[in-house]
């Protein structure tokens, strides 16, 4: 995982830049970030969510909740997009926990989504990224069947490990061996890929 | 908690899966210091991959309303710094020789930036509430155009609910089998301070906490329902009011009901 390390320089003063902008209210910084991260952002609200009405009002939450406070961005902690992604998952999950909307079932929350985009990205957004989402999910289909699901369920799901325990009636212990080991593996996987590639 | 803890548990604490009070170890132990280079390394490694899970998703483009919704608020509150420019009566001060004539318009100054700072502080808070408002009203906007946009749909099945109790409250269910879409709105509510309006569907297995209506200072709500609560097959629809809303068996008074 250090390859990113050689790169990080430049993106870390990129992203500062933007953050710094949209701080200052200028609103075309914030017109960049959303283009370059809403997709994301999207996939995540629309995998947690499964509803494309919910997912796009946490979207647009999310980046008004960005223009109101970019000065709390720090760019040590990680990139424009991880940030943006963080903010994401968090309000998904929030909403699903908040209002109920969802079974989060051991089932629901490891099934395929049935919500279906409305807007497919365009081709060149979506070559792009094809080949790193490859080798992530040919990383994750390398798991375990039961690593890779503990996983899911807790990062997509948000579901704690005692509650994955007690809505899959396998004992505590064996859900934190298989998401530490899971969680291990998948770094290695990644790894190895990324190696690969480069 | 070792540093050794910390490392085996570190996946987990990324992906958001500890209990909270785990999860506050975690926290007080990245803030205290006492991770050493092969915790700092492998706290690094899982935030990582666990960003990687983001990456495996494929992305999916927000419709244009959605910037649409974002830029229209955005513009109508342009800006949270109102740093003012305090610093335009320094040359003044210092041009001035006489030392009374200084003093004259340093008092001013004070009371001119006093009173700016005021005006300042005024501003703010109506930005802040205007952002609010902005909010609030996109929100409703966004309420009413899913509804409109249900009720103009051929195939929308209404269903109105009849109250159990005495009071202005209405409430109906819009859904859509085909675009498997369903939404409860209500008018007439009073809004409770303590208590939440409840919605259950209700089969032969039982009843089922579907969510909750949540009413504005005008009476009016509107909860949106996930088409998999309409797995049970309900028959029924009610609402009840309830101290937790989160309660898996109705226990408070039954105010409105339907059949599906």
């Amino acid at each position: 995982m250090a390859i990113f390390s050689t790169a990080l320089s430049a993106a870390e003063k990129r992203d500062r830049s933007i953050f710094s902008r949209i701080a200052s209210g200028d609103a075309d910084a914030l017109r960049l970030l959303y283009n370059q991260t809403s997709a994301r952002a999207m996939a995540i609200a629309l995998r947690i969510l499964r509803s494309n009405a919910e997912a796009e009002e946490v979207v647009q939450e999310v980046y008004l909740q960005i223009w109101r406070s970019a000065d709390r961005y720090d760019a040590k902690r990680g990139s424009a997009a991880a940030f943006v992604s963080t903010i994401t998952r968090t309000r998904s999950i929030d909403r699903l926990r908040s209002k109920g909307t969802a079974d989060r079932t051991a089932q629901a929350a490891a099934e395929d989504s049935e919500a279906k985009p409305k807007h497919p990205p365009t081709p060149l957004e979506e070559a792009s990224s094809r080949r790193e989402r490859e080798q992530i999910q040919s990383a994750l289909q390398e798991l375990p069947q039961e690593q890779r699901e503990v996983i899911e369920l807790a990062y997509f799901g948000g579901l704690t490990q005692r509650e994955i325990a007690e809505q899959s009636g396998q004992p505590l212990g064996t859900v934190k061996s298989r998401v530490r080991l899971g969680m291990e593996r998948l770094s290695k996987l990644l790894e190895k890929y990324l190696e690969a590639e480069s | 908690m070792t540093p050794q803890e910390f490392i085996d548990g570190v996946g987990a604490y990324v992906l958001g899966a500890l209990d909270p009070e785990e999860k506050k170890a975690f926290d007080e132990f990245l803030e205290s210091g006492r991770a050493d280079a092969a915790c700092k390394a492998a706290y690094q490694e899982a935030l990582e991959t666990a960003e990687a899970l983001n990456n495996s998703l494929p992305p999916v483009k927000p419709p244009p309303h959605v910037w649409d919704a974002i830029e229209t608020d955005v513009t109508l509150a342009p800006t949270r710094d109102s740093g003012a420019d305090d610093a335009s009566f320094a040359p003044v001060l210092r041009q001035a020789v006489p030392w009374a004539i200084a003093a004259s318009l340093l008092l001013v100054t004070f009371l001119t930036q006093m009173q700016m700072r005021n005006t300042i502080d005024r501003v703010s808070a109506l930005e802040e509430r205007e952002t609010a408002l902005n909010i609030q009203l996109t929100s409703l906007r966004q309420d009413a155009n899913y509804m409109m946009a249900m009720l103009d749909k051929p195939g929308t099945k209404l269903v109105s609910m009849d109250q159990t109790v005495e009071g202005t409250h209405r409430a109906a269910m819009l859904m859509h089998s085909g675009d498997k879409e369903c939404m409860v709105v209500g008018t007439g509510w009073k809004k409770l301070d303590d208590a939440y309006y409840t919605l259950w569907f209700i089969s032969t297995d039982g009843p089922k906490n579907i969510g909750v209506l949540e009413v504005d200072e005008n009476g009016t709500g509107m909860v949106k329902i996930p088409w998999s609560m309409m797995a049970d097959h309900p028959d029924k629809i009610a609402i009840t009011i309830e101290k937790d809303p989160h309660v898996s068996k109705p226990d408070g008074q039954v105010v409105s009901l339907g059949p599906l």
